[in-house]
């Protein structure tokens, strides 16, 4: 772990034990996110990515140990208060029917609601800068299940943004998009954590733009973490073996400098070809 | 940031557009529903006026007026108006909470299992009253309970739902069916209350236990519309909203589910209003509006309406309930083949 005492937290696990029923499968972690950065979790699939970060929005409870928010255990603090700090995008968001973009951004702002809405203008300008941030002010009337994949994800996104929370948790905003939206998307956090300060912890599948676009990087497999850092502390040859089971080169990007991991020439067709050429 | 309010944005102007046509086309439809009961009032043997029924109201009418004005027909009309907003906020609250136009409470067994306890309370136990009502709430209750526990997977409702409800809904109507076969002579005519959706035999006092409930029930969703609305998104996003999703549905369940029961219990199960209401305040306000007054108001221009049919143009004396079904029958089978059409 890096040093981070000169950081604020707000949000940290303390020995937390994660699963379902009696089938483990995060032990003991302890994790302090950072606030103002951007996190970004990786992991191979069914490690507990998207369960950590469900037990970091109080949506799973823990089987033991505790996550903490300014101290004190989400899980007793009043939901609709831990919603003004917290967001959290889940993996696959369900739509529902027909309902407009606008619609949806503006249930964003439901926390910040006492029981009979009373809607004002604080409200409207939420979600007009979300629908804005997104690149949504032309589709803001559209039936969201009528939009591509990319166009739908950003209304989650901007559903997340216009609930204006400290800390934003998203379980892969990327997944499905082409590599342009999946940019912009990054772009979209990225300006967010600039402008807002908004601290982000995202699950991530590409580990070239986790780092590209995360302060820092926790990685998880069976059980636990395997480590936590920076990119280049924690993506290395190794670490991708041993969590991947992948050999790989790890190099840097010319222009950012960040680790780009590169597959060994064995996982082509190319090689395949030849070694098939070979064995006949 | 412009101090002007009269520089709207395009977004708060479509909002504030869609918030005014949506208490314009809700006080419409309340209005409605006054206008076709006091139709009902004035509608009969003998055709009453407005100036009548003021009378009436006021104790200047002459006798026969303000017998068959008072007596006859102002309980049956609010009677009518009363369990109709019950049954078709009860339905929205239902459609809205499951997400499915055909998971209202006539169609997933909820009615089926009040009536079933009611049955078997009357012709097995011989129980009446508030013993009685208290059978029939609780066994539309744990009839929603387990059609919920059956169908749930992954907190995701959907058709699953539906189709475990219709089964339940088959399987306790057999019973009934059952229960009547066996039953005494005397406890038929009881237990038949409860199956057959009449107005007939609606009186004053009548009103007033079903007029507090459909109050209280209306008030009590009416704080939690948004809440609703919310719930839509599924599960992890109401959490993350900051929605007590558990309590939540409990609360709309438990309040739906009593109210529909004391308005059942009053004109029996009126086929087909919970399931209509939702759906027509849906197209008139738009579907992601909250429309809980405007579905009650639907519900109670529907039983009306079908009230004045089935009295004056229908020949002889046709339940209510016959003329909701005559509507209402084939929606849910245009319904259900659009559905399936889609896919299960
Ligand atoms: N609701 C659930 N009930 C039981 N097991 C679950 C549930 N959700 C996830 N799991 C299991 O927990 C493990 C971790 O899942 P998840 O956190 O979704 O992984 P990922 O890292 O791919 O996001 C997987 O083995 C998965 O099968
Ligand atoms: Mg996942």
């Amino acid at each position: 772990m890096p040093k981070r005492s000169a950081e604020t937290v707000r949000l940290k696990t303390e020995k937390v034990h994660l699963g379902y029923g009696d089938f483990p499968i995060i032990e003991g972690l302890d994790l302090q996110i950072p606030q103002g950065k951007i996190g970004a979790i990786v992991g191979p699939n069914g490690c507990g990515k998207s369960t950590l970060l469900k037990a970091l929005a109080r949506l799973l409870p823990v089987q033991s140990g505790s996550i903490l928010l300014d101290g004190q255990a989400i899980s007793s603090l009043p939901t609709r208060s831990v919603a003004k700090i917290v967001g959290i995008l889940p993996q696959s968001p369900s739509t529902p029917e027909s309902i407009s973009v606008e619609e949806l951004v503006a249930r964003g702002r439901h926390p910040h609601h006492g029981m009979f809405g009373g809607w004002d203008h604080t409200d409207d300008t939420a979600v007009e800068e979300a629908l804005r941030l997104t690149g949504l002010s032309d589709l803001a009337t559209r039936a969201v299940d009528t939009l591509s994949g990319g166009q739908r994800q950003r209304a989650w996104i901007a559903l997340s943004l216009a609930q204006h929370t400290d800390i934003l948790l998203l379980d892969e905003p990327t997944t499905y998009l082409d590599m342009t939206y999946q940019l912009e998307v990054l772009d979209l956090l990225a300006e967010l954590n600039i402008s807002r300060g908004t601290t982000i912890l995202m699950v991530l599948h590409d580990l070239n733009l986790a780092s590209r676009y995360a302060d820092w990087i926790l990685a998880l497999k069976d059980g636990g973490a395997a480590a936590v850092g920076s990119p280049s502390q924690v993506i290395t040859e190794d670490f991708v073996r041993s969590v991947f089971r992948l050999d790989s080169r790890v190099t840097r990007d010319p222009d950012t400098g960040t680790p780009v991991v590169t597959p060994l020439a064995q996982h082509s067709l190319a090689a395949l070809r030849a070694k098939a050429d070979g064995a006949a | 940031m412009k101090s002007s309010s009269t520089e709207l944005s395009p977004y708060s102007l479509r909002r504030r557009r869609r918030q005014r046509t949506h208490f314009l086309v809700t006080g419409a439809l309340i209005v409605g529903a006054i206008v076709v009961a006091l139709l009902d009032v004035s509608l009969g043997h003998e055709v009453y006026g407005l100036n009548d029924i003021f009378a009436a109201l006021n104790g200047s009418a002459p006798g026969g007026t303000a017998f068959s004005i008072m007596q006859l027909r102002m309980p049956r009309a609010l009677v009518a108006m009363i369990c109709g907003a019950g049954f078709g906020i009860a339905g929205y609250s239902f459609q809205t909470l499951l997400g499915n136009v055909l998971a209202s409470p006539d169609i997933i067994g909820i009615t089926a299992g009040a009536n079933v306890a009611a049955v078997a309370s009357i012709t097995v136990f011989g129980l009446s009253g508030t013993a009685l009502f208290g059978v029939a709430v609780g066994g539309g209750l744990v009839t929603a309970c387990a059609v919920i526990a059956l169908s749930w997977r992954n907190g995701l409702l959907g058709t699953r739902f539906v189709l475990v409800g219709i089964g339940v809904a088959s399987l306790l109507n057999a019973v009934t069916s059952w229960l009547m076969i066996r039953a005494d002579q005397w406890d038929v005519q009881t237990a038949t209350r409860w199956l057959t959706g009449s107005l007939a035999d609606a009186s004053w006092s009548d009103v007033a236990p079903a007029g507090i409930s459909v109050a209280v029930g209306y008030l009590c969703l009416a704080t939690m519309a948004h809440t609703l609305d919310v719930l839509r998104l599924g599960t992890y996003t109401a959490t993350g909203l900051g929605v007590r999703v558990n309590r939540a549905r409990i609360v709309i369940v438990v309040v739906s589910v009593i109210m529909l029961s004391i308005v059942t219990a009053t004109t029996g199960p009126i086929a087909f209003v919970s399931f209509l209401s939702g759906p027509i305040a849906a197209r008139l306000l738009g579907n992601h509006r909250p429309s809980i007054a405007a579905s009650g108001a639907i519900g109670s221009i529907i039983v009306v309406l079908a009230d004045i049919i089935a009295q004056h143009l229908a020949s002889g004396h046709v339940p209510v309930g016959v003329m909701t079904s005559l509507v209402g029958g084939p929606v849910l089978v245009i319904l259900v083949a659009g559905v399936l059409r889609k896919g299960v």
